[in-house]
């Protein structure tokens, strides 16, 4: 089973920590994951701005950076969502099938549906609350598959978030383009995230992050922002044995 | 100048085929029923059941009778009703006519044939009719304007709808509900009484058609 | 997606003028102008009140709506038939058409055909004009909003009323609708009761109360529905094999319309069609469901042709119904139907749950869409009916959540043809310099990304941009388009130490992880 991470171009060089988290995390399940460097950007911003020429050569660059895989596994839903939902439209669905945009799967897909991860031996003694992100919910259709890891964790303490499936005002270049609205989803999202009184707040995505982190540094208010694979990875550094159960195989 | 049928079917061809195989596309239906198979069929008494608590749901008044108690628990229900200046009548479909001597509750009984429009806007309270069949899953009644029935006018200008209904003309869904019904007259779906939801989206009952809905459930 | 881009512009010519009606953008008139949703909305979303008031109500609809949806079992089954019905009819919409008009004839109804907004206006004033009628009451229509038919009718020395309460409130106040299925949404109780009180209303007469302020319509209108002889409506499904129109309402007004008049006009677009009665079964199991959360709207009167008239002493009780007349219009559906992506939109059942499930309409509202047709559908329907050219930036309002696609009876994929509508936005604004701008800096950007060397270089410099430009940009941003929006309310990211690809190169992973 050949395995690479997918980590998007916002982590590859703003989050590179989510990353990382997720490498290791991989890692000590005992998955050989490489990060092919031809990797560049899949197109998202291109296809969503407008630019669909553009945004098909990126795609097609894209697929052919993981051509030798079995699986690709990202940790932005909206990246993911792109590759999957979105390439069999823009390069034709036979192209995008035989460049396999079936086998991008997000992180907790990857770990519950593939290895079949069933308890986790890690402690995370925090109040976190998790903003569900538009594309793990009506992109790739994630469900609570993020929390189910999260939850597996001694300590924590999973705070619902409000109105967590809608939208963060993000957008992509929706946030530039229409920052008025875009800024009062943003502080809407920002007061129900303070409400639930939480020290960490998480998702499945780091483009919502840098937003909301945006924002939540702009008001000066403490509060960590930090992708869920870096919790994960955080909570099972410290084990000394073997620290996952799973399965195996789907 | 062709005339502007022949331009918009022509426009619709001319959209409808590929520009590069001058094929015209194709489309196939699948046929699945409203409510789907996957949902068991009530019985009976299940389904009469729904149909009352989903009427009901509407702000409705639900009345279940024995089969000759209607005369009487229609007067029970006028009795409750607080009486309007100057509506001193009370329309009643041709075949119930029969259950009444002249008045009930102290109201004229009265052959929709001898009300004018004007009467039912100023002297007919409200008007007792039968209906064609009503649906449980979604709480509604249908009218097709058959004999059974008052006119359509009588059931929409005054203030009250009384509706009797039997058990049996209790169907579970749309499904083949409307399909049935002869279109050569006009078929009224009700669901509850008028309502508005334009303020605020707060439900507000009796805008422009009745205000209120009875309904007779007749059980053998 | 944009296989047939050049097609909406395509074959079947260029957008009339007369499409323009629809606009509800701020300059007036014949030569009505483009949309800046942009501006616009950002003028909208200071109005607090309007934003307190859509938000309540959108809060509310979408609960009631989960509800009654989550009652039927096989919802999603349900969605696909809908679409492949709505998606066969307009593959066929030719044969439909003539089937429906025969059907029509054969039960004395009259079709007519009207390719564009203008012809429809005076097919109308002509058959009211036949009736004798110097007035007109109408049952809630999006269609002849559309094509401007009250401002044509009055021109005409034709009384148009609207019946439908939040249409009556939206006529008297002057406003503009600002939602498919609650026009009046942007007004919350007491603007209502004063806007009735400054028109039919006596002041001080009215209490803030819904059912107050509803039964002073009820008064107000009902003398009107006695008196008149001629209405007017759109229809919301027309049943091929039957003939039959249907129109699903809730207050009694259209009922009340279709009804009393002997004379009856309905104005549908073509698209409205389905082939049969079991076909309007699926869709009258959708609709209320989406539109209102109800299981079922309090009405739905379904006829054919000409209906014997309501029999009383006080009409000609011998007589038939004087005449129905339904006026089929294109309006620029058939441009839309030659778009392979963007042909979707004519499934629109005018439910309006895009509306109230979308996060941008929430804060925006109706009006900054500048629309007859608000929301994500407005945001799809419009730039086809009137041309990129004039739907301006229309298209960008939306973040692409797809809570729209999620909700949709008839299963429209609207952040799709958003990103379809926005590739042929962008390869149309060769001619202005933002537009150029905007167009050069993603050319550049999309070498860079496409080449893994460049990237390598470009992603080093944004962590060096970010580490010794940050700080300042965090202050000076806000003067600096593009980013300037970004920046008021939002801090930049801080910069990482190392780029992801840098690390793994070097084998450090372990000095990016959080401590």
């Amino acid at each position: 089973m050949k395995v690479a991470i997918f980590p998007s171009c916002i982590v590859d060089t703003i989050f590179p920590e989510a990353g990382a988290a997720a490498i290791r995390l991989l890692e000590r399940l005992g998955v050989d994951v490489d990060f092919p460097l031809e990797q560049t950007c899949c197109g998202q911003m291109h296809l969503n701005t407008g630019y669909e020429t553009r945004a098909r050569k990126l795609a097609a660059k894209h697929l052919s950076s993981f051509s030798q895989y079995d699986w690709v596994i990202g940790i932005s839903t909206s990246c993911t969502t792109t590759v999957r939902e979105f390439y069999p439209q823009l390069l034709g669905a036979t192209s995008a099938e035989v460049g396999g945009s079936g086998k991008f799967l997000e992180l907790s897909e990857f770990l519950l549906d593939v290895l079949g991860v069933t308890e986790l031996e890690g402690t995370f003694a925090k109040k976190v609350t998790f903003h569900t992100s538009c594309h793990s919910l009506r992109g790739i259709h994630l469900g609570d598959r993020p929390q189910r890891l999260l939850s597996m964790l001694e300590g924590i303490e999973l705070i619902p978030l409000p109105k967590s499936d809608s939208c963060c005002g993000f957008g992509g270049t929706f946030s530039i383009k229409n920052s008025a609205i875009s800024t009062v989803m943003m502080e809407e999202k920002l007061a129900n995230v303070y409400w639930t009184g939480a020290e960490v707040l998480t998702a499945a995505d780091s483009s919502c992050l840098m937003n909301l982190s945006g924002g939540i540094q702009a008001a000066k208010k403490q509060l960590t922002v930090m992708h869920y694979a870096e919790i994960l990875e955080i909570a099972t550094r410290q084990s000394q044995k073997k620290l996952l159960n799973h399965s195996g195989g789907r | 100048m062709p005339s502007s049928k022949n331009e918009i079917l022509q426009r619709i061809r001319q959209a409808n085929t590929s520009q590069v195989t001058g094929v015209r596309t194709q489309s196939t239906l699948i046929r699945t029923t409203p409510m789907g198979d996957s949902e068991a069929k009530l019985d009976h008494d299940d389904l009469v059941k729904q149909f009352i608590e989903r009427v009901e749901d509407y702000r409705s008044t639900m009345v279940e009778i024995g089969p000759d108690e209607l005369a009487s628990a229609f007067e029970k229900v006028l009795l409750g009703i607080e009486a309007r200046e100057g509506f001193d009548t009370i329309c009643v479909a041709p075949p119930l006519l029969h259950l009444f001597n002249k008045t009930v509750a102290g109201y004229k009984v009265t052959h929709p044939d001898r009300l004018t429009l004007k009467d039912y806007n100023s002297k007919v309270l409200g008007t007792l009719t039968g209906c064609a069949i009503g649906l449980a899953a979604s709480g509604t009644i249908i009218f097709n304007s058959s004999d059974d029935e008052a006119p359509g006018i009588s059931t929409l200008v005054p203030d009250h709808l009384f509706v009797v209904i039997n058990e049996s003309q209790i169907a579970q869904d749309i499904v083949g509900a409307i399909t049935s019904f002869d279109l050569g007259r006009p078929l009224t779906m009700v669901s509850g009484p008028s309502a508005t939801s334009d303020i605020e989206l707060a439900r507000v009952e009796g805008v422009h058609g009745p205000r209120n809905l009875t309904v007779f459930v007749v059980r053998q | 997606m944009s296989k047939t881009s050049s097609t909406i512009h395509g074959p079947n010519g260029s957008i009339p003028k007369a499409n323009t009606w629809l606009l509800r953008t701020e300059h007036h008139g014949e030569e009505r102008g483009r949309i800046f949703f942009k501006s616009r909305s950002t003028r909208e979303i200071r109005n607090l009140q309007m934003r307190k008031n859509i938000s309540h109500a959108t809060t509310t609809i979408r609960e009631k709506r989960k509800r009654v949806v989550s009652e039927v079992p096989n919802w999603e089954e349900l969605r696909t038939r809908a679409s492949q019905i709505k998606q066969h009819t307009l593959a066929n919409l030719d044969v439909y058409l003539e089937e429906f008009e025969r059907n029509v004839t054969r039960a004395g109804g009259k079709v007519h055909w009207a390719r564009d907004a203008a012809q429809a206006r005076e097919i109308a004033l002509e058959l009211v004009r036949e009736s004798g009628a110097s007035s007109v009451i109408k049952v809630k229509s999006m269609v002849t909003e559309e094509i401007g038919l009250n401002a044509y009718l009055s021109e005409n020395g034709i009384e148009p009323t609207e019946t439908d309460l939040a249409e009556l409130i939206c006529q008297l106040a002057g406003d503009e609708s600002s939602h498919i299925l609650v026009p009046a949404i942007h007004r919350n109780r007491v603007e209502i009761r004063d806007i009735f009180e400054a028109t039919f209303a006596q002041k001080g007469s009215l209490e803030a109360d819904p059912p107050k302020i509803a039964e002073a319509a009820r008064k107000h209108l009902r003398e009107k529905f006695l008196r008149s002889t001629v209405a007017i409506s759109g229809g919301n499904f027309l049943v091929a094999e039957t003939g039959s129109v249907a129109i699903v309402e809730s207050e009694g007004n259209g009922r009340m319309c279709l009804t009393l008049p002997n004379n009856v006009i309905s104005i549908v677009g073509i698209e409205k069609l389905i082939p049969t009665m079991e076909d309007l079964e699926v869709f009258l199991t959708l609709l209320p469901r989406s539109s209102t959360g109800e299981r079922m709207n309090p009405y739905t009167t379904i006829w054919t042709g000409r209906p014997p008239a309501q029999m009383t002493p006080e009409r000609e009780t011998t007589e038939d119904r004087k005449s129905y007349n339904i006026i089929l219009l294109d309006n620029g559906r058939t441009r839309v139907l030659s778009d392979e992506v963007g042909k979707q939109a004519l499934a629109c059942i005018r439910c309006s749950a895009c509306l109230n499930v979308c996060p941008v309409y929430e804060r925006v509202g109706g009006h900054s869409y500048e629309s007859v047709y608000p929301g994500p559908i407005g945001a799809i329907l419009t730039p086809q009916l009137v041309g990129d050219a004039l739907a301006g930036d229309l298209a960008f309002a939306s973040t692409l959540c797809g809570a729209c696609y999620e909700v949709c009876p008839v299963k429209i994929n609207i952040p799709e043809i958003l990103i379809h509508l926005r590739s042929i936005h962008s390869d149309h604004k060769r001619d202005s310099v933002s537009g150029n701008l905007e167009r050069g800096s993603f050319g550049i950007v999309g070498i860079v990304m496409g080449n893994t060397n460049l990237f390598n270089i470009a992603s080093a410099s944004v962590s060096r941009i970010l580490k010794y430009g940050g700080p300042i940009l965090n202050k000076i941003g806000k003067y600096l388009p593009p980013i300037n929006g970004w920046v008021e309310s939002r801090n930049l990211p801080k910069a990482p130490n190392d780029s992801l690809r840098d690390a793994y190169r070097k084998g450090t992973l372990d000095a990016l992880l959080k401590k």
